[in-house]
């Protein structure tokens, strides 16, 4: 099942990995060695401001146990949940179990760690299309579709963080400006996913006087993200990618939260999850492999500034009891009258927060590189192969440029057409057994067992297709109905009895109410339409015709 | 060779190459490939693309509900929205819905031509005009009348035709050859009802036109009063979607009533588009008659009334036993003992010319797939009343025992009383159950350009290469079935085009 380019890619993976590094390098150069050069400026800036005395005393006073195995046992449990959300997101297109999901993931991550310039998200949607036969775009954009979820996830988590607890002053604009960000993605990326012609004619229009190449190009991002978005477009899958998003967030903030205490800081989810935010919003900008530097200087920052360094001048030296630098927090800061008092850290001073945030880095680094590297090593993936399937993951933004006039400006999956939006479920079968006539044909139990499946197969099919709006009140209706049949039989539709079912449908259908006659009616009429095409119905019809015409003369003689 | 033909129009869209042709005609149904035969045939270079599948006489004569998701558009599930929900269906397969319908031909009558040249001041829109056009196409259709005995339920109609001394006529159809085998609505398997992809489509074939199936135009580009070319999407056999940039000199939307205004409005393209949808309502009644019909094995009924022309029509509808199941199914509790009948019954309908306001748009989520709407007027219901009581007491007076109409509540009519109470009454609107299979103005043609879309060849108000040249082109609603209509104009205004652009 597998994409015969993606074998291919994998089987040459070791002589072309390294012409391929060669080419990616060559790319990808200046941005790689800024990376190491922002990593490298903001190390040297944290190491002069440190008291290294101070870290040191940090590290020796800290309390390891339970705290940093729970850390790390919460950071396996939110890689598992991306796993989970990986798995949601390609479920109409592939089947993929949660562990390989989270393998793939973690493949990501740990590529992101080892090699530079983020090569990580290609490695993962080349390693998510060799593993599920999608075709690298699809991946790629799956690929990007998480880490939109996760940039809208954690935008959202750091504005209500900021706006819960109290911060330094400088991080609230910090707060607004992420707010506004995400007030300006959030209805891009729900046009993307529900407006795609709407967003491709936009595109089109905007990008028009660009020029041929970048009209295509704007044309072909727009097809593949849209395309990669679809799967949103079913509403329960689009409300549990985003809880599950949500999960995986809080999650990270609860292991952030977790090594709090490894310093003596009481723990605060809030707080922890508004680090967390800022640490991963930071390590945006380019950085070496494994964000070394960036995450430090970022997470320093976000601690320091949640626990409220500037308006403190204390020093309360790391060894303190979390009570008395409590009581000494609630005593002096501005924030004493609030409710949120509770919440509070206490000042904590440059060395803990740096120690803090090498602690957070080191449970994030170690624990994903070695699950990556061994999930590697399980699918025997070499590193060189791994970046080779990174470069071949890359052609959805490096389109053919050598003819301007070209046709075909990209190629995406089919979207299936089998994906029904309504599925045979027991309770479909029942609605549509109780709308077709039970007693009255000459028909086997198994034919019409066989001839009701048929039916509400086409029923299923057809509904799927009716226009959005329609689908949508139809599925408001039948969840209705669905409540006030429980609310009035204290049972489940499909779980009463045949001749309660049929009662049930038939006061629906042609009772009083308008709307609810309206709700079944095209219900009835697929369901009577395919009910007596099948052939054994039609067998029935005839031979029930037959035994009357005999009974008739047999009268008649 | 005309395979060939095709495969290289694929080859070079999939190769990446520069596709650039003169005629791009979007839509291979009775207007797009009528252009693109007459097109060809004049050395215009054509490319046809067709959203469908290419389909073989094999596929053809499947069950309905199989049919429905192989030949027609959105798997035959097009509600027209409004205070009364009115069944629409079209064909989507290259030959469009000529594929699926029942053949039913008409010229356009001359009193409607009047009315359009009035309205609309169409030029050069004269009956004389317009019968070669009509000849040429009747030729290649083979139109004519039914070449076997007439099939017992157009027989019993007949009786009743006669009994009520109404004026009554056999239709010509395009199917000669007819068998009897009631597959028209499913695809004919026995190539009788000339679809086009029998005779049209093979022909342009011949002549140099390259259909590309499977391929839905998406986009059209506009530059500066100038449509430059299209963007369309091509399903492939490997599960993917290209998305391709097709350029074109001229460019004819001919995707039909619905799909015509719905590319269009989506192309930013407005002024009279999809403002003036117009249908026939059709109200279905199902007659049971002592003897029996077994409508079931045999065309559907060849006659219609045309005594209440142009606002009521009476004729017949396919039949089979599921179809009647549907029909009954609006007072299923009462009359669900009656489908035991089945052979002893037919189906047949009123169809009124549709008077109400009806809009095509584009719906701003998803694919923009054409959100179609029309409100009844009161004339409609009016005329749909009376269309009933007449419809009754024909199929009475032709030995009906009783008589179904599809609406919700209503009793079974088993008496001439019964019947004639709605040449007074108005049938309640909001139980009524109702379908068309006509549609068509969506973007209507005449040199009116406060009223129309197009000039009176179907060049698109405001551009110097767009046009349409399907159903959609129709001013108003002809009374009438369209096909015919709808290929005359289209050779029209196809010639017209070529007399213009010859030796550019």
């Amino acid at each position: 099942m597998n994409d015969p380019s993606s074998s291919e890619s994998s089987s040459q993976g070791g002589e072309g990995s390294s012409v391929s590094l060669t080419r990616m390098i060559k790319s990808k150069g200046a941005i790689v060695a800024g990376g190491f050069i922002i990593s490298l400026l903001l190390l040297v800036m944290t190491a002069q401001q440190i008291k290294w005395p101070l870290v040191r005393d940090a590290f020796s006073s800290a309390t390891w146990l339970p705290w940093l195995p729970l850390a790390v046992l919460t950071y396996l449990i939110g890689m598992l949940l991306r796993g989970v959300r990986l798995k949601q997101l390609v479920s109409t297109e592939a089947s993929l179990t949660v562990s390989t999901a989270s393998n793939i993931i973690a493949v990501g991550y740990a590529t992101n760690n080892i090699l530079p310039a983020r090569l990580g998200e290609f490695a993962r949607a080349g390693m998510l299309a060799e593993r599920t036969g999608l075709p690298y775009a699809l991946s790629l954009t799956v690929t990007f579709l998480e880490r939109l979820l996760d940039g809208l996830t954690i935008l959202s988590l750091f504005v209500l963080a900021i706006f819960v607890t109290p911060t330094d002053q400088w991080l609230k604009p910090a707060a607004l400006v992420a707010g506004l960000l995400f007030g300006c993605a959030m209805p891009a990326v729900l046009m993307l996913a529900f407006a795609p012609q709407l967003s491709l004619s936009l595109a089109s229009q905007l990008s028009l006087h660009l020029g041929r190449k970048w009209h295509n190009r704007a044309l072909a991002l727009v097809t593949q993200v849209t395309r990669g978005l679809s799967c949103l477009r079913d509403a329960p899958t689009a409300l549990s990618v985003l809880i599950t998003s949500f999960f995986i967030w809080i999650i990270e903030g609860l292991m952030f939260a977790l090594i709090m205490p490894c310093f003596n800081l009481p723990i605060r989810l809030i707080k922890a999850i508004a680090v967390m935010a800022f640490t991963n919003l930071g390590i945006l900008v380019p950085s070496s492999p494994g964000y070394i530097g960036t995450y430090h200087i970022c997470c320093k920052t976000a601690l320091l500034a949640v626990t409220g360094s500037e308006q403190l001048p204390l020093n309360i030296l790391p060894g303190s009891t979390p009570q008395a630098v409590a009581q000494a927090y609630q005593q002096t800061y501005q924030f004493s009258n609030m409710p949120f008092l509770s919440d509070s850290i206490g000042q904590v001073s440059d060395s803990t927060a740096l120690s803090y945030a090498v602690v957070v880095h080191l449970v994030f680094y170690t624990t994903v590189t070695v699950w990556g590297v061994i999930a590697m090593a399980r699918y025997g993936l070499e590193l060189g192969t791994t970046a080779a399937l990174a470069w071949e993951a890359k052609p959805i933004t490096n389109l053919p440029e050598a003819n301007d006039a070209m046709a075909v400006i990209t190629s995406v999956p089919t979207q299936k057409r089998t994906n029904h939006c309504f599925k045979i479920t027991p309770f479909w079968l029942a609605v549509v057994g109780s709308s077709v006539p039970t007693g009255s044909l000459a028909i086997t139990a198994e034919e019409r067992a066989a001839a009701i499946n048929y039916s509400t197969q086409f029923v299923c099919s057809e509904l799927s297709v009716l226009p959005s709006f329609l689908r949508f009140l139809l599925k408001i209706g039948i969840l209705a109905f669905r409540a006030l049949t429980i609310a009035t039989n204290l049972c489940p539709f499909e779980n009463l009895s045949s001749a309660r079912q049929a009662k049930v449908i038939n006061a629906w259908s042609y009772g009083p109410i308008g709307l609810a006659r309206k709700l079944f009616k095209p219900l009835r009429s697929l369901a009577l339409l395919a009910f007596f095409e099948h052939p054994a119905v039609v067998a029935a019809l005839d031979k029930s015709n037959d035994s009357s015409e005999k009974f008739k003369s047999s009268t008649k003689a | 060779m005309t395979a060939q033909k095709v495969d290289t129009t694929k080859e070079k869209l999939e190769s990446n190459k520069p596709l650039r042709v003169q005629i791009l005609i979007i839509g291979s149904g009775a207007g797009g490939s009528t252009t693109a035969n007459v097109l060809a045939e004049q050395g215009f270079e054509v490319v046809v693309l067709e959203e469908g599948e290419r389909h073989t006489l094999a596929d053809y004569g499947q069950l309905p509900t199989k049919a429905m998701s192989l030949l027609y558009r959105n798997r035959g599930i097009m509600p027209i929205m409004g205070s009364v929900p009115i069944g629409y269906v079209e064909g989507r397969t290259l030959g469009g819905s000529t594929e699926i319908n029942s053949g039913f031909w008409h010229r356009l009558p001359p009193e409607f031509l009047m009315r359009w040249q009035a309205k609309f001041n169409l030029a050069d829109f004269t009956q004389d005009a317009l019968a070669e056009h009509f000849e040429w196409a009747e030729k290649i259709l083979s139109v004519g009348l039914h070449p076997g005995p007439w099939p017992k339920s157009t027989e019993v109609f007949h009786r009743g035709v006669e009994a009520m001394q109404w004026s009554g006529q056999e239709v010509k159809r395009a199917a000669s050859g007819c068998e009897n085998n009631n597959t028209c609505s499913a695809g004919c398997p026995k190539g009788a009802r000339q679809g086009v992809s029998l005779n049209l489509i093979p022909d342009a074939q011949a002549k140099g036109a390259r259909f590309i199936t499977g391929c839905k135009a998406k986009l059209l580009l506009k530059s500066r009063g100038k449509i430059t070319g299209v963007l369309a999407e091509i399903h492939k056999p490997d599960s993917t979607s290209d998305l391709v940039r097709i350029d074109a000199d001229h460019i004819f939307v001919c995707a039909g009533p619905t799909q015509t205004p719905g590319l269009l409005r989506k192309s930013g393209i407005k002024e009279h588009i999809g403002d003036t949808f117009q249908i026939h309502p059709m109200l279905k009644v199902s007659a049971l008659f002592d003897e029996e019909i077994n409508a079931q094995h045999s065309v559907m009924p060849l006659l219609q009334v045309k005594e209440f022309w142009p606002d009521i029509s009476l004729g017949g509808s396919f039949f089979s036993v599921g179809h009647l199941a549907l029909n009954l199914g609006d007072n299923w509790l009462d009359n669900q003992n009656v489908i035991q009948n089945y052979k002893r019954m037919a189906t047949y309908y009123v169809a009124v010319r549709g008077t109400g306001r009806g809009t095509v748009r584009t719906s701003p989520l998803g694919d923009g797939d054409p959100v179609l709407k029309y409100e009844l007027s009161d004339v409609d219901i009016r005329h749909l009343s009376q269309g009933l009581a007449r419809l009754s007491s024909l199929l009475l007076s032709a030995g009906a025992k009783e008589v179904y109409p599809c609406v919700q509540g209503l009793p079974k009519i088993s008496s001439e009383l019964d019947a004639v109470r709605w040449l007074d009454e108005n049938l309640p609107r909001s139980l009524l159950s109702l379908t068309t299979v006509h549609a068509f103005s969506t973007c209507p043609i005449g040199e009116k350009a406060e009223h129309c879309a197009a000039d009176s060849f179907g060049k698109i108000h405001g551009f110097e290469n767009l046009y349409v040249n399907d159903a959609s082109m129709l001013p108003d609603s002809p009374g009438i079935n369209p096909q015919g209509t709808i290929m005359a104009l289209a050779r029209r205004n196809a010639l017209h085009f070529a007399e213009l652009h010859r030796g550019h």
